[in-house]
């Protein structure tokens, strides 16, 4: 759910460029640390996890809207942050093709599951050294990093529409056609065009970001629950078989 | 819609569109992708979808499933329009007819273009690294898939998941994924350790053809 599920077209070009130029720097990142540190031997794991990943998010779970789980905390507990982003980078790239969360917005979404996984990783190691209780540990930090990267998601959504007008080409013309009148009509009729132009703002498209908020956090409250809960459910299983790939 | 069942479309489909290079069409939904995002015009762009929809038709492509896929962003979009105000019947149809567009264009990318032939026409500009996860994703999908099936089926069979009792379902499906992952980690060693005796050097070779 922490997916910017906007698709093509919604946000402004400044946006999502942003996005493709932030993840480039964390790729020139990334690839120096598999270089440095000899990670190559980790992409058919890496690979493994996107596809996991893509699985997992292309799987939706029967509820009021299609929600699906993406394991971006348990791609960060078993692959580390760096390493996971590769993993969310690809299956964002591979879903993108497929109509899911748009193609100009994988960047963005690369970024923000990004940063749940990293959230995610270090509050898991944060609470585990903290209580020694792997469920819980997993539960807290998995519910913990979807809060924040739903926000984050928000915010995002927020900054590239809280100027719809622009999109819609309203606001625009209304000014346009104001100063037009200004200029043709006398002082006398100022004070009345100024009134009609108030009441034109008032009715003009706005994004509104509360509405928004409440839409993804009632969808999202429950997604929360359940991904964090299986997520909680898959750390404990692999910590009592295979511990080792934990990491801990 | 499964990725597999999108490959299975690329690879076997023999359509006009299935005979393009992977270039030219990866060209053309840039050029459409821009068009559409630059287009101002609700008619321009409605005129766009129904040029889409014109090739849909005689493209020969299974336009149930098809459509099914293209229009699965609507969903994420009509949350984005409930969250407007003053919302007018214009705006809401530029915004639908461009999320349309777009969907559509990398939907028949998608149904005629096998991954393959797309990683390699990627390959030209980015990095080897992300070519190389691309490509053994790609491979893991396929692998890790038929685990997958096989695991829910035997979990159907034996009663595990009921939703009058939500809480073992859950656990039920966590020790699934978490068996799955143990498994698919397995895989991804042997998968290694087989590439590496095939003379794998961490670089992807495409033949010509």
């Amino acid at each position: 759910m922490s997916h910017i599920h906007i698709p093509d077209g919604i946000l402004p070009l400044w946006l999502w460029v942003l996005g493709y130029i932030l993840i480039g720097i964390c790729f020139i990142f990334g690839a120096f640390y598999i270089k440095k540190f000899q990670k190559k031997s980790k992409f058919p794991l890496i690979s493994i996890i996107a596809a996991l990943m893509i699985l997992t998010m292309s799987v939706p779970i029967p509820f009021p809207v299609p929600y699906h789980i993406n394991l971006a905390v348990l791609a960060g507990i078993i692959l580390g942050p760096i390493l996971s982003f590769f993993a969310i980078l690809t299956s964002n790239l591979l879903l993108a093709f497929t109509a899911h969360g748009g193609i100009t917005v994988v960047g963005l979404n690369t970024l923000v599951i990004s940063i749940e996984s990293l959230v995610g990783y270090l509050l898991f190691n944060f609470f585990y050294k903290k209580t020694e209780k792997i469920f819980f540990s997993a539960f807290t930090a998995t519910f913990l990093a979807l809060i924040i990267s739903t926000f984050l998601a928000i915010g995002i959504v927020y900054a590239g529409t809280h100027n719809f007008s622009s999109l819609s080409h309203h606001h625009c013309c209304h000014n346009e056609e104001h100063q037009e009148k200004i200029s043709i009509h006398n002082e006398k009729h100022v004070e009345s065009e100024l009134i009609e132009h108030h009441e034109n703002q008032d009715n003009e498209e706005k994004f509104n970001i509360k509405r928004f908020f409440a839409l993804m956090f009632m969808f999202g409250f429950i997604g929360w629950i359940l991904e964090a809960s299986l997520t909680g459910f898959i750390v404990s299983y692999i910590k009592k078989v295979k511990p080792d790939i934990l990491n801990l | 819609m499964k990725i597999a069942d999108l490959d299975y479309y690329a690879t076997f489909g023999d359509s006009f569109l299935h005979k393009i290079p992977a270039k030219y069409k990866l060209i053309d939904a840039a050029i459409i992708l821009s068009a559409v995002l630059y287009a101002k015009n609700v008619y321009s762009l409605a005129i766009m979808y129904f040029l889409l929809m014109t090739y849909l038709v005689f493209s020969g492509l299974p336009r149930r499933n098809f459509l099914k896929a293209s229009l699965y962003p609507l969903i994420f979009t009509a949350m984005f329009l409930f969250s407007m105000e003053n919302l007018t019947y214009l705006t809401a149809f530029k915004i639908i007819l461009r999320v349309l567009c777009i969907s559509t264009t990398f939907i028949f990318l998608i149904f005629t273009t096998p991954y393959i032939q797309i990683f390699k026409a990627l390959s030209v500009f980015l990095p080897d690294i992300m070519i190389n996860i691309l490509f053994n994703t790609y491979r893991s999908l396929f692998i890790i898939n038929n685990t997958l099936d096989n695991l829910l089926t035997t979990v159907r069979l034996r009663g595990g998941i009921s939703i009058s009792r939500p809480i073992h379902s859950l656990k039920t499906i966590g020790n699934l994924v978490g068996f799955f992952v143990i498994k698919s980690i397995e895989t991804s060693e042997k998968m290694y350790e087989g590439l590496k005796l095939r003379g794998y050097s961490d670089k992807v070779f495409f033949s010509r053809d």
